[in-house]
């Protein structure tokens, strides 16, 4: 690394010849290309939900126009329970993302400033169980949670991404606890705050930056969770969107109109969080990549 | 006296090891350790997950799905698919990131605008494709001509195969692009300067300057995609659901079937075990490989 070599000679000093400019608007159209190409997907998605079926089958690219109709929303809402699994589907995230914060960023700080023969082999083993995937232990799991009496409750399902978080959370906030200078965590250790005092008040607010990396990279797992939740909850009054959408669609009387209006419900909170929280969840992406 | 306070001190030290760590640390025993080995003990019972007695088998497990045809078909299956679908996720993802990284206009909007596939999870995933080949492929295929886009989709195995590598690269290649635009971006421009100065092309300091510099990317990607792919379970579930006839079935869904469709949970631990091993073998391998090839800068 050389960060410190002074820029003296950029490579904008060769000029921004027309060959360059040409260039430069090459790449920018085939880019654009490329993203319309991927972006088509929303739109036809979004865009045919709000057209009845007969619609839908004559133009697929057309906007709405005369034929505009706000029915499939209505009757995916109805269909789906969407109000109802759209308040699961949040209490889990909210539930699982504040308990999983609460009780990794502790413990992740208390291995980094207490390194010692035990710590160093609980971040060990925490860490080495990043690379097991969810299948080495999905079946003896859906029976434990069972016998726990966390099956069937949103809270126990909250339990289970607490516990599935660990690795990953403390991971990263533990690293992000090497960064913040412990000269002030001493001194008010000296001066008698306690250690879940001086945690909370002077640590915590540090890694905040981390801790909101990590909410992201866990939200958007919580949320979208197919496997693992459908293996802890099957009452039907606490389905999440994902499964109450595996269940729309594998509905007898299946019609596209409405499976498209419940798509768009179902991607909408997403999109919403995704543009609020744009910088995190990229932020997120590179950060949260070394979880297998 | 002082050994009264020595001993209230050494106690408070460990109410607070309880209090930071105990909580995280008994969640992860109970909820994640213990099922992990529980599984491996499965794997060598009989059980079938109902009846409260089981016969410890050995090996038996093992050896039956070692002649086990689906399994191994479904394997393959996805092996095949994680190939090509880590091959084109990151062929696309570096070469967005490559032209991302360089002085071009709307760079944020198109960041966000390739990653925004990676938001739609889950099931979902799979229902907005089977919409999307279904209505918009047989379009697609009338503009291009290309009459393979028009053909009926999930009705044969090779359909299913591919429709699963399409949307998995859709899905993953924005991501993948983050990844390396990360890494593209800490490379001093020094480097690319000195290589032009010496008259490098643009080609040439592709492959010979910023391809060995951002290794370590190229392995975290790799290693990404290749351990998604193989896991793959919820787009399998949704796309194609194993249609036609179980040809597009990949192993998570097939050790599922064994492990509660046909309550077999003894020998489906055995399967999802091998799977994990051969996960484990394949990522290690990728990572010895490519990290091999990095160079300090």
């Amino acid at each position: 690394m050389q960060a410190t070599k002074p820029m003296t000679a950029k490579r904008v000093s060769f000029g921004f010849g027309a060959r360059k400019r040409l260039g430069i608007a090459v790449r920018t159209i085939i880019l654009l290309f490329c993203l319309v190409l991927v972006l088509i997907p929303f739109y036809l998605i979004v865009v045919n939900a709000f057209k009845p079926y007969s619609e839908i089958a004559r133009d697929l690219f057309a906007l709405p126009g005369k034929s505009f109709t706000i029915d499939n929303f209505t009757n995916a809402w109805r269909r789906l329970k969407f109000g109802t699994a759209l308040r699961n589907t949040t209490i889990i995230t909210v539930l699982s993302n504040f308990g999983g914060i609460f009780l990794c960023s502790m413990t992740g700080y208390w291995i980094t400033r207490h390194q010692n023969r035990f710590t160093r082999a609980c971040f060990f083993v925490i860490i080495a169980f990043m690379s097991i995937p969810f299948q080495a232990l999905m079946i003896p799991f859906a029976r434990l949670t069972n016998s726990l009496h966390l099956s069937n409750s949103l809270v126990g399902m909250s339990i289970c991404f607490w516990a599935m978080t660990v690795s990953l959370s403390t991971f990263i906030i533990s690293g992000a606890v090497k960064a913040v200078p412990i000269e002030v965590e001493n001194a008010a250790l000296i001066d008698g705050c306690g250690s879940i005092r001086t945690f909370w008040i002077i640590v915590f607010p540090q890694i905040k930056g981390s801790v909101f990396t990590v909410a992201t990279i866990n939200s958007l797992w919580f949320w979208n969770d197919y496997l693992m939740t459908q293996l802890v909850l099957s009452k039907q009054s606490l389905r999440t969107i994902q499964i109450s959408m595996q269940s729309l669609f594998n509905e007898a009387f299946f019609a596209w109109d409405t499976a498209l209006a419940a798509l768009t419900l179902s991607i909408l909170p997403l999109f919403i969080f995704f543009v609020i929280a744009q910088k995190q969840v990229l932020a997120g992406a590179s950060a949260g990549a070394v979880k297998g | 006296m002082q050994k009264a306070m020595k001993q209230r001190r050494r106690f408070r030290e460990l109410m607070d090891y309880v209090i930071f760590m105990g909580p995280a640390l008994l969640l992860f025993i109970t909820l994640c350790l213990v099922p992990f080995f529980q599984q491996i003990w499965y794997s060598f019972t009989n059980w079938d997950g109902i009846k409260s007695s089981y016969a410890i088998v050995g090996l038996k497990n093992y050896i039956r799905v070692m002649s086990d045809t689906k399994y191994w078909t479904s394997m393959l299956f996805t092996l095949k698919f994680t190939f090509f679908a880590t091959i084109f996720s990151n062929l696309l993802g570096f070469f967005w990131a490559y032209w991302l990284s360089k002085r071009i206009p709307f760079r944020n909007l198109m960041r966000a605008g390739f990653y925004l596939p990676k938001i739609v999870g889950g099931v979902i995933l799979g229902f907005v494709w089977r919409f999307i080949f279904q209505n918009f492929f047989p379009v697609l295929a009338k503009i291009t001509g290309i009459a393979w886009l028009g053909q009926t989709w999930f009705s044969t195995a090779s359909s299913s195969f591919w429709a699963l590598v399409i949307v998995m690269t859709w899905s993953s290649a924005g991501y993948m692009m983050i990844i390396y635009l990360a890494g593209l971006t800490s490379i001093s421009d020094d480097y690319i300067e000195a290589a032009t100065v010496d008259g490098a092309k643009n080609l040439q300091i592709l492959f010979k300057v910023v391809i060995p510099l951002i290794m370590p990317s190229i392995t975290q990607c790799l290693f990404l995609s290749i351990v998604n792919c193989l896991r793959m379970y919820d787009l399998n579930i949704s796309l194609t659901n194993g249609n036609p006839f179980r040809m597009s079935e990949a192993v998570t869904m097939n050790v599922y079937q064994t492990a509660f469709s046909s309550n077999q949970l003894g020998y489906g631990s055995a399967k999802a075990l091998i799977l994990v091993l051969i996960i484990a073998f394949i990522s290690i391998l990728q990572v010895s490989i490519t990290s091999r090839r990095e160079v300090t800068q």
